[in-house]
């Protein structure tokens, strides 16, 4: 009796030391990986908060407040809230650098053609234009910098105007556009910021409809984790319940739980110290797959006498089997399935050692329930043997499930993006342009490779527009050549003196024309670095981004309705390092990569686990049956599972080997226990224990969740049915 | 050119832009107007019409009065004149402006400040007969009012 209270005392300090020590992430590169630029792309972590209100000046007082809690927000990159007029310093740096961002052609600097413009820059002098530009039109009659400025103009988003702030056409909402710093992926941080911002437009007596990539799946994940606690609540009230009826005392219970706990105490500080954080990932995971663990009592205190010491053993060879056969994932490269591996390897071990600890020597004190000793099933090895092919071939030919089942959007974000889209085109959030290239120059050469096929589709009405950085800035070769094409400084003046003559214009003002040309001949190269500096092109600048192995570029589409036909055309034109991206594509290819390596990690383990069996089992005819009906009730699963049209993702193969490791413990004790009608009845209530909390999960209403209850509870049935029709049992 | 005649109705103007390109200065005409929301309406009829409505932060601009304006954002470093242009033309005087007054052939001059790009206000007694506003580049503007329309 004096075990419980140190095994307590055990538990308190593992988890003083996991509240000290354990660090929690929830980013997907855990699960996709570092490089994933499906997930790290600028584009993917755009935010646009839509600020409603009919209220005109709510409305802008509320944008106006959701913008200052942005600008302040150490998760935001950028933030445009309206159009950007350029300033004195901007105007300066851009009048002396438009033969490099956007020179003249030769015949730009005819007489005729300056005579043309000086004459129009003269009429536009006393235009409100004229106030800010009039006397650069004048001194470049090439029309450079009225052509800079166009561009710079043209690339900001067509979209009416309140008080300064960017609005949707119909006028209810303001809008404010902003990116995630890189490397933000912390989805709970990103709830907490939209939280934030909800409130201040809230303040404010405005609505914030804020969408994004990150933002959506910051708001799928958080219903996850309220979904899962609730199904979680339920389930462990019921199987706590059945176990309290089962034991029939507090003490029983606590004796019953008590390795568990240790067992994720364990586990949990021996991820932290092992990889620095604990993924959420691994810890729900982990923690249900370790939830294996709650059978190792329930046999040790069934078994009496010598029955028990024979259950200690399989314990350890239960607990040891599907622990080999999990700590193969931690050779995986992705941090989320190493962690889960190296989770339920040490947690089964630990509570396996705890309860062998714990309840050494203890009688059964659990009720014995009716369940049927023996089920008949004639030729069983041959049906096995059959319903494995089955099962190889029906896994070989099933394929990867799209990335839409593995999440359900919450009914407001669903509401959020139907109101958005009522209210304004946004950019494709499936297909973007991807730009790839050694350096920054080959990146924006390609950009403007990409120009000629962008225009024809814009121009074909298959795409309203695609801004991006190489529409207004050349690449550096491409800046010389075309300055090298220009005439000389003395040819130029030639020119200019006879335009001006010709347009009635002071023919003195020749040598401000000279110096002005001169002084933009001289100018240095631009590169995409210069950009950043400013903030009417930051955010262009920010489109470029240097990644592991060189730098992209992501191109929004604004309009797209011909997705094949510009991939076609990208394709046709073999431009290297430019391609269409589907976005959703690219994650269902990154989950089946998962997929696979979760299968290849755990075929290796199953490999393992099997000779571990076969080694500590002590009877390799038994040990191979076990694994025998183990894997054919494996493949009843899997091809019940296809058969109900859930394909087999990677939430449906973990849960695949929660179950073996289930199945290689009721074969273990339905072939290898000493007591026959002892081992049916702690198989049963294991059973039992095991399907309350995987029915109640396979009702919850987010598919992962209900999938994963499904698996479990079809996967227990299938095992304990072809164990229990074992016929080469102990004898009774 | 009062306050009080600005809000009334439209007073008209004649500006000419000075140069260093020019021979002559280029001239323009029209009205200016002050709307109940604080916006000024400048509606120039020669050589071109234009219609700016130019507000806090942003000019709307229209070739005729049926056109959809297209909005401006006013440059941060024209818009301390615009500011001020609407804060003289709201109160109807430079008093306690913080202003310099100094003497001037036609009646006083007041020099707002290098902020604004070096704007000179015109007039005699309490009436603003014009203003100057000297712009980088050698550029003038010299607007002129006329009276009501």
């Amino acid at each position: 009796m004096t075990r419980t209270p140190v095994a307590a005392l055990i538990l308190t300090a593992l988890a003083l030391a996991a509240g000290l020590l354990v660090e929690i992430r929830s980013d997907m590169a855990a699960v996709f990986g570092e490089d994933a630029a499906a997930v790290t792309a600028p584009r993917a972590r755009e935010i646009l908060v839509a600020v409603r209100s009919d209220e005109p000046a709510a409305r802008h007082a509320a944008a106006r407040a959701v913008a200052d809690a942005m600008r302040a927000d150490p998760l935001l990159h950028e933030l445009s809230t309206g159009p950007a007029p350029p300033d004195r310093a901007l105007r300066d740096w851009l009048w002396r650098h438009r033969f490099r961002l956007a020179p003249p052609a030769p015949s730009d600097v005819t007489p005729g053609a300056l005579a043309a413009r000086l004459t129009e820059a003269r009429a536009r002098l006393t235009t409100m234009a004229g106030m800010a530009v009039g006397d650069a039109m004048l001194r470049d009659p090439t029309g450079s910098f009225s052509r800079l400025l166009q561009r710079l103009e043209s690339a900001q988003p067509d979209l009416p105007v309140e008080e300064g702030l960017w609005h949707t056409p119909g006028g209810p909402a303001a809008l404010i556009r902003g990116v995630l710093a890189p490397g933000t992926q912390d989805l709970a941080a990103i709830r907490a910021l939209t939280d934030r911002l909800r409130s201040a437009a809230a303040d404010a007596g405005a609505r914030a409809i804020i969408l994004g990539p990150q933002v959506v799946s910051a708001a799928v994940s958080h219903r996850a984790e309220t979904m899962s606690a609730m199904v979680g609540g339920v389930a462990t009230a019921l199987l706590l319940a059945w176990l309290g009826w089962a034991t029939g005392s507090l003490a029983g219970l606590t004796r019953i739980l008590l390795p568990l706990a240790i067992g994720i105490g364990a586990a949990t500080l021996a991820v932290q110290g092992l990889f620095g954080s604990v993924h959420v990932i691994a810890l729900g995971f982990g923690g249900a797959l370790t939830g294996l663990a709650l059978d190792y009592p329930l046999h040790l205190m069934t078994h009496r006498g010598a029955g028990q010491a024979r259950a200690r053993r399989l314990i350890l060879i239960g607990a040891a089997t599907t622990a080999i056969a999990f700590l193969a994932l931690s050779g995986s490269s992705l941090d989320a399935l190493a962690q889960t591996g190296v989770f339920v390897a040490t947690g089964l071990l630990a509570a396996g050692l705890a309860a062998r600890s714990l309840l050494a020597g203890s009688e059964g004190t659990l009720r014995r329930l009716p369940f049927p000793h023996r089920l008949t099933l004639p030729r069983q090895p041959w049906w096995e043997g059959g319903l494995i092919a089955l099962g190889v071939v029906a896994l070989m030919s099933s394929a990867a499930p799209s990335a839409e089942r593995l999440y359900t959007l919450p009914a407001q974000t669903e509401a959020d993006l139907a109101e958005i889209r009522e209210l304004v085109d946004l950019p494709s959030g499936r297909f973007h342009v991807v730009v790839t290239g050694s350096d920054a120059e080959v990146v924006l050469r390609t950009e403007r490779a990409l120009l000629p096929i962008i225009d024809a589709q814009i121009r074909a009405g298959r795409l309203v527009s695609a801004r991006h950085l190489g529409a207004i800035l050349p690449d550096v070769a491409e800046q010389e050549a075309r300055r090298a094409a220009l005439p000389s400084a003395a040819a130029y003046g030639r020119n200019a003196a006879e335009a001006l003559a010709a347009a009635g214009l002071a023919t003195e003002f020749q040598d401000a024309l000279v110096a002005a040309y001169r002084e933009a001949l001289a100018a240095p190269p631009v590169v995409p670095a210069d950009f950043a500096a400013w903030d009417g092109l930051s955010d262009l600048a920010a489109s470029l981004e240097e990644t592991g192995g060189g730098w992209q570029s992501v191109i929004p589409l604004l309009g797209l309705t011909g997705p094949d036909a510009l991939s076609r055309a990208i394709r046709d034109a073999q431009i290297p390092g430019a391609v269409l991206v589907d976005l959703s594509a690219s994650v269902n290819a990154r989950l089946a990569a998962l997929r696979e390596t979760a299968i290849t990690w755990l075929g290796i383990g199953g490999a393992g686990a099997f000779v571990v069996l076969l080694l500590l089992a002590g009877d390799w005819r038994r040990a191979l049956a076990i694994a025998r009906s183990t894997a054919a009730a494996l493949a009843v699963t899997a091809m019940a599972l296809l058969a109900l049209g859930i394909p087999l993702g990677i939430f449906q193969i973990l849960a695949l080997t929660l179950v073996v490791g289930i199945g290689i413990d009721y074969g273990l004790f339905l072939r290898l226990s000493a007591d026959r009608a002892a081992a049916v009845s702690s198989v049963g209530l294991c059973a039992t224990s095991t399907l309350i909390a995987f029915v109640v999960m396979a009702f919850a209403p987010i598919s992962p969740l209900h999938e994963i209850g499904l698996t479990v509870s079809l996967g227990v049935c299938a095992m304990l049915g072809l164990h229990l029709a074992a016929q080469d049992a102990q004898t009774p | 050119m009062s306050a009080a005649a600005i809000r009334e109705g439209s007073v008209a103007y004649r500006e000419e832009v000075f140069h260093p390109a020019l021979k002559a200065p280029a001239e323009a005409s029209g009205t200016f107007r002050r709307r109940g929301n604080g916006t000024l309406i400048r509606h120039q009829r020669e050589p071109v019409e234009e219609i700016a409505e130019i507000g806090e932060a942003f000019i709307a601009l229209r070739r005729d009065p049926d056109e959809i304006a297209t909005l401006v954002p006013i440059p941060a470093d024209i818009a301390p004149i615009f500011a001020l242009l609407r804060r003289i033309l709201s109160v109807g005087s430079v008093d306690g402006a913080g202003l310099s007054l100094s003497p001037d052939p036609g009646g006083w001059r007041i020099d707002a400040g290098p902020e604004t790009g070096g704007m000179v206000l015109r007039g005699c007694g309490a009436v603003l007969q014009g203003l100057e506003i000297a712009e980088p580049g050698g550029v003038l503007r010299r607007i002129t009012f006329r009276g009501r329309e």
